[in-house]
């Protein structure tokens, strides 16, 4: 494979960056990609985006790892598959910026685009771990108990109009899956930490 | 009766009650038997997948482990209303086939829970089922009123014709126009059929939200669409709940019904608004409702 770590130099390049991310499966975008901007075309949020999504592929191969992990391009992604569907080379994007969601959330990098991301796929998590399924009455309160309450204000004339039409289920239903999906969520677990 | 297994997803039992309720109301009248997966759990969502994905990819597989016992041997057909779920579950279905390892991974964390998954799941949208499975004249006979006068906007949303379908074309579908026209109605012009919602962005990024609703609540209004017609609950969230702030950002004032396919199939069989929860939604549907006859 010819070297793609080309086109851009920084002071302290991390290369090691680039190896990880090939590593994981979905990650070969980063050495296949051709730089044509498609998907930076098609992306309906791009211009709420510190970086494109082209431009984001660049950084990961030419080692910004920090300004990559801390951008809010990834938390910007909404997941429609616009640019996925389009790209000439068939890359998975939208499974790419999932990728380095997960690297970002477990490395530890926050911001305040990436934090409310961050509170809701936790909380959204939680709530299944809890639940089996997902409670959006319940899933709102501990996000905005996380965020900040005081935007919850601005959600009242659409949770009233909810309520009134019986579309909040204001108390958590435990699925009788709950068990069970915590059971396969502790195995799956294990066996990443085994492997690791 | 064709019997499919069935997978409502969580919206269902709360925001998109009125969708589950209509999908009650028209299903059986149409020959189609849906029996909901055994406790069934939530597919994850987008959500889920920013945390991890194998794990996520287990708890979705887990319904589909079930599907394939309730099929017994033959290969099931799972049924999805929602969009993100039908999104969710196939692309399960399609990345397990492709890589070993992750099944392998999968069927290793649903060994804790006593299941394994087979493989042999077709995970389809209910709007394809409508479509598709529902013999013309079966439908045509079943429509008895008449939806000449109404306008009506196809809004398929992002995830149904992504990523990997057999259903229609990722950008530029005309399944769901054609099925509008099949039930009676006028079709407007909708160049942002499969543009995005704003998912989750409603709760996230409320003002980014705003633009985009906006850019799809736009062409329905200029195109003089008595309501958008979704097949997925966030969609219909998005686009009914967040009207206000769209106008605000656009410098517009936007009144527009978003009604789901199943409401708009129960309208043309003679069904009663209220037995398809029309009265549910926050956009009120009634200058709709006095155009059919």
């Amino acid at each position: 494979m010819a070297d793609i770590r080309i086109g851009v130099w920084q002071d302290q390049p991390d290369l090691k960056f680039l190896d990880e991310i090939l590593a994981m499966p979905g990650g070969e975008a980063a050495a296949a990609c051709i730089q044509c901007g498609t998907c930076s075309g098609a992306c309906p949020t791009v211009r709420d985006m510190d970086s494109s999504p082209r431009e984001i592929v660049a950084l990961v191969r030419a080692g910004y790892r920090d300004r990559v992990l801390r951008s809010n391009t990834i938390w910007m992604c909404a997941s429609c598959y616009a640019c996925y569907v389009r790209c000439p080379k068939e890359i998975k994007i939208t499974d790419f910026m999932y990728k380095l969601k997960q690297m970002a959330m477990r490395a530890g990098y926050k911001s305040p685009a990436s934090k409310r991301a961050q509170v809701l796929a936790k909380k959204f998590a939680g709530n299944i771990r809890w639940l089996g399924r997902s409670n959006e009455m319940w899933l709102l309160v501990k996000y905005f108990l996380s965020t900040n309450i005081f935007d919850a204000l601005k959600y009242a004339g659409m949770g009233l109009s909810l309520l009134a039409t019986g579309r909040l289920e204001m108390l958590p239903k435990k699925s009788k899956s709950a068990s069970e999906v915590r059971k396969i969520i502790a195995r799956s677990r294990e066996g990443e930490a085994m492997r690791q | 009766m064709t019997t499919y297994t069935y997978y409502p997803g969580c919206s269902l039992d709360a925001t998109g009650k009125p969708y589950g309720t209509s999908v009650a109301a028209t299903a059986p009248a149409l020959g189609i038997d849906l029996k909901e997966i055994l406790d069934w759990n939530c597919c994850g969502a987008t959500a889920y997948m920013s945390y991890d994905h194998v794990e996520a990819f287990s708890i979705a597989s887990r319904n589909l482990a079930i599907a394939e016992e309730m099929a017994g041997n033959g290969a099931a057909q799972v049924v999805a209303p929602c969009s993100a779920c039908f999104a969710v579950l196939n692309n399960a279905v399609h990345y397990m086939a492709e890589d070993a390892k992750l099944l392998e991974r999968v069927n290793d964390a649903l060994g804790a829970a006593g299941l394994h998954y087979e493989g042999s799941v077709r995970v389809r949208h209910l709007l394809d089922v409508y479509i598709n499975d529902v013999p013309e004249e079966v439908l045509t006979s079943k429509v008895t009123r008449n939806l000449e006068m109404v306008r009506l906007a196809p809004y398929y949303g992002c995830q149904i014709v992504r990523p990997k379908n057999e259903f229609d074309h990722y950008d530029a579908p005309t399944k769901f126009d054609e099925y509008l026209k099949l039930l009676g109605a006028q079709v407007v012009y909708y160049p942002v059929k499969t543009k995005c919602c704003a998912g989750t962005f409603i709760t996230t990024q409320p003002s980014i939200a705003a633009r985009m609703i906006g850019l799809l609540l736009k062409p329905a209004q200029d195109n003089g669409a008595d309501a958008i017609v979704t097949c997925c609950p966030l969609c219909q969230f998005n686009l009914d709940n967040f009207q206000k702030e769209a106008g605000e950002y656009w410098g517009r004032k936007f009144n527009i019904p978003v009604l789901y396919f199943t409401q708009v199939v129960g309208l043309a069989m003679g069904i009663a608004p209220e037995e398809l929860d029309l009265g549910k939604h926050r956009v009120s549907a009634d200058a709709l409702l006095a155009k059919i006859t």
